[in-house]
Parts: C-alpha cells; sequence; structure tokens
C-alpha cells in the first residue's frame, strides 16, 4: 500500500464494501441481496480507483454494477409475482454462506499460494500497453471478476428453473 | 484534513455543476418538447406516465426512491472525467472514454428496479424490455466508441481530441473523426445516443412524482454526457476548427466545447420530437440484429484499414 494512498476514503470503502458483501450473504429478500452487490461493487471500484488501477475499476462497474444486478433483478422481476416471492426459500441462507466461506477461502488461498504478476503502479498510457497488460498483470483480476460473473449465471439458472413452487 | 477540505470543496463544486447543467438540458428539453406538441417517449422505449389514485406502500416508495438514484447518480458522475479542454477538467482519468461508458451501463439498474417496484407485471415486462435494449444500444456505442480509441491510441479523452487537430484534403476539412472514414462509427454512435437518450421509466402511482422527476434528471444527465462524449470522439472536442492551433481558440476552448455539445443535444431532441416512436420489438431488432453487428463487423474492418494505411 503506497504511503501517499488517502486512508480514511481507502478505510470508508474497505468497510463499504466488507459490509455489503455480508449484507449481500445473509440478507433473504433477493432484491435487497442485489442491491447489496451493486454497493459492494461500486465500493470495490472506488478501492481500485485509489489504487490507481482505472482500468480495472471501470470493468467492475461495468459488470459488477451493470450487467450483473441487471440480469438478477430482469429475472425476479420477470419470475417473482409478489414482492414476498423475490425472498429465499430458507430462513437462514445456509448454502449461500458455505458456498461464499468456501469460494473466499479458495480464492485467498490460491492468492497466497501462486505467484500472482504485480498491477504496476502506472496505468497503461496506450490501447497497446493496455491490451498487454491485460493478458498478464491484469489477467488475475479479471478472472475474480469472471468468478463473479460465474456465480450470478449460476444463481440466475438456479433462479429461475422451472417446477418450483413458490 | 487539508486534503480532506480539499476534496470536499471539489466535490460540492462539481455537485453544484452537473446538478445546475442537468436542469439546464432538462428545462430545454421540455421546452422543445412543448413546442413541438411530442411526448417523452423518444426512441419507443415506454414513455414514464403517472397513474392516480393508489398511494404506494413505504417498500414500494423506498425501491422507487433507491431507483431514481441509481440512475441519476452516475449519470451525473459520467460528467467527471469529461475534458472541457486540454487543462480545463473536474478530475484527469487515463481511461477517461471508458469510464464514461462504464458509468452509462448502470442506468437500466434503476430501470429495472422501478419496474420491480410498481409490482405489475406489465411494467415489469416493458422495463425488462427497455433494459435490454439498453444492453444492446450500450454494446454498439462502445464498439463504434474504439475506432477513435484505435486511431488515438489511448483512452484518455484529451489525447483523442489531440489527435483529431488540423486538417486534411488540402486543408479543406477539420481533421475530425465525423469527417473521416470513421463517418460510419459516428453514425452508429449517434443512432445509439439518440435510443439510449430516450425514457426508460414505467407506471408509476402519481403520489411518487418526485421519483419521476429523478428520473427525468437522470434521463437528461445521461443524454448531456452521450452528446459531451460523442464531441470528444467525433467533433474534435473543444478544438476550433481550421485556428485550432491558435492560443486564443485553446482560451476559449471550454466554451466551445459546451456550445458544440448543446448543439448536439439539441439535435437529439430535435430528432425525437420530428420521429415517430419505433415499436419496442423494431427497436430491439435495430440495436441486436442491425448495430450490434455492424459496429462489430466495422470496427474489424477499420482496425485492418487503420494498420495497413497506417492512418
Amino acid at each position: 500500500m503506497s504511503g501517499s494512498l488517502p486512508m480514511i476514503p481507502f478505510a470508508v470503502l474497505a468497510v463499504a464494501a466488507l459490509g455489503g458483501a455480508l449484507r449481500m450473504t445473509f440478507v433473504r429478500d433477493g432484491v435487497r441481496a442485489t442491491l447489496w452487490m451493486l454497493e459492494v461493487a461500486v465500493a470495490l471500484s472506488g478501492l481500485l480507483l485509489l489504487l490507481s488501477a482505472e482500468y480495472l475499476a471501470g470493468a467492475w462497474l461495468l459488470v459488477g454494477a451493470g450487467v450483473l444486478p441487471l440480469l438478477l433483478l430482469s429475472a425476479i422481476a420477470l419470475t417473482a409475482r409478489r414482492r414476498s416471492d423475490a425472498a429465499w426459500p430458507l430462513d437462514f441462507p445456509v448454502a449461500g454462506a458455505v458456498i461464499a466461506v468456501a469460494a473466499c477461502a479458495a480464492i485467498v488461498g490460491a492468492v497466497l499460494t501462486v505467484r500472482v504478476p504485480a498491477v504496476s503502479a502506472v496505468p497503461p498510457a496506450g490501447v497497446e500497453e493496455l491490451g498487454a497488460a491485460l493478458f498478464s498483470t491484469m489477467g488475475w483480476p479479471f478472472e475474480l471478476a469472471g468468478i463473479v460473473l460465474l456465480a450470478v449465471i449460476l444463481g440466475v439458472s438456479w433462479w429461475t428453473r422451472g417446477g418450483r413452487a413458490r | 484534513v487539508n486534503m480532506a477540505v480539499d476534496i470536499s470543496i471539489r466535490v460540492v463544486v462539481a455537485a453544484a455543476l452537473l446538478l445546475a447543467n442537468s436542469f439546464v438540458v432538462s428545462a430545454m428539453t421540455r421546452a422543445i418538447l412543448a413546442r413541438s406538441g411530442a411526448g417523452g417517449g423518444g426512441a419507443g422505449l415506454p414513455g414514464s406516465s403517472s397513474r392516480p389514485g393508489d398511494a404506494p406502500s413505504p417498500a414500494a416508495r423506498g425501491t422507487l426512491l433507491a431507483a431514481s438514484v441509481i440512475a441519476f447518480v452516475p449519470s451525473v458522475a459520467a460528467c467527471v472525467p469529461l475534458a472541457l479542454s486540454r487543462t480545463v477538467r473536474l478530475e484527469p482519468f487515463e481511461t477517461g472514454a471508458f469510464f464514461i461508458l462504464a458509468l452509462c451501463a448502470m442506468a437500466p439498474v434503476g430501470a429495472a428496479l422501478a419496474g420491480w417496484a410498481t409490482q405489475s407485471r406489465f411494467s415489469a415486462l416493458a422495463v425488462s424490455r427497455a433494459a435490454v435494449g439498453q444492453v444492446a444500444f450500450g454494446a454498439a456505442l462502445l464498439l463504434s466508441a474504439m475506432t477513435p480509441v484505435i486511431l488515438a491510441g489511448s483512452l484518455d479523452l484529451s489525447a483523442i481530441v489531440d489527435a483529431q487537430r488540423g486538417t486534411w484534403l488540402y486543408g479543406f476539412l477539420p481533421r475530425w473523426a465525423a469527417l473521416s472514414p470513421q463517418i460510419v462509427s459516428f453514425a452508429i454512435y449517434a443512432v445509439c445516443a439518440w435510443a439510449l437518450s430516450g425514457r426508460v421509466t414505467v407506471e408509476v402511482p402519481s403520489e411518487t412524482g418526485e421519483t419521476i422527476v429523478g428520473a427525468e434528471l437522470a434521463e437528461h444527465a445521461r443524454m448531456f454526457v452521450l452528446s459531451a462524449l460523442g464531441v470528444t470522439l467525433f467533433l474534435g472536442g473543444w478544438l476550433v476548427p481550421y485556428v485550432d492551433r491558435n492560443p486564443v481558440a485553446e482560451l476559449l476552448g471550454p466554451a466551445v466545447f459546451l456550445l458544440k455539445t448543446y448543439l448536439v443535444v439539441l439535435a437529439l431532441v430535435a430528432v425525437r420530437a420530428r420521429i415517430a416512436p419505433l415499436r419496442a420489438d423494431r427497436l430491439l431488432a435495430l440495436g441486436w440484429k442491425i448495430l450490434t453487428p455492424v459496429s462489430l463487423a466495422w470496427l474489424a474492418v477499420f482496425s485492418v484499414f487503420a494498420r495497413v494505411v497506417k492512418l
């Protein structure tokens, strides 16, 4: 972490991201969970901006705060008849919590064990440098975003499956 | 502490300027549409209306308010990376063009949330269709915006404008992207901007009028941002044609940029007032079946062309 990093905004955004992630995992209402996910994506984007990773911040906004919430909200709005139908069928989302903790452990373990190329503090100056970075130093963060995308696609598939009595 | 005060002052000043700009664009749009007698339907996406009678539940009111905020804040925040001239900008961004488009991608989320809040199946269907349309036009817009980026070799808005400096065809035409082979990208961008600046709201109880005002402001802020980005990418940004290396012209840059942007906003509103709204399925077909593949193909052709000819 660089010495010139503004600590107060960083701390606020970090707390917002972690708190939002916990709320997203444990809240029962699907629409509220989606809104918490959006909040987490915005907070993560802010953190990345503070870390001078502008392109990654934009990508997180585009995917985490744009495409994914839209996908989830559309699926819920088109399949749930009443507001109460948007609630998960479990009183306490054990399965979600277990999957979230397992995924988190796997990612943290991978980060600690695999040698991840460091993202340069200087943002890519041109499109050629950006293209090269996408396939080298930025590959790892983009793969992480891909995991979130995959989780949301699986969640929407589960939500919209046929034959489920609500 | 000094940094916190500095950031706070900049945020307050920027928010005041951007809000004032939203109100100006909003007033301008309303005046033109009222004079022409056209409604707010725009590009054929569902228009906003209010339903008298049943008051919304507190939960629905809260969700509608959240929808307005989600639509409005990113649209206003997208103004921050804009470069009014080489030196006048709220915050320098190395990837300004991409960041603006990423923020604009959040707008359909607000629309989808509003559709859910109404608890009406028809509203949910209409808004989902409109949101899908916005994604389609957003993708085509992103692809069309890539050709000036390729030519400039940068996502920085200042560099993109600098790449359009000077003239070509023996000094006859300014070297703006819209007056070059990139006119195809400009045409796609213009159609997408027209479609994306259409209204995407739903029928809501009349007691929630303030949320409609929020949605309208968001729509007008988005129209301004798309126009400003279009001016930067294709119409030379703050450059004055033929005298763009003159120091006086550089000083007038911000005024020139705003003038060009407001002219584009006027053009978008005028087209919206004159052209009958497209049916929703035709609009979706235009986005998904025509503009997205055409912009993808054109991007591929242009990339090869630019590499071979060394534009």
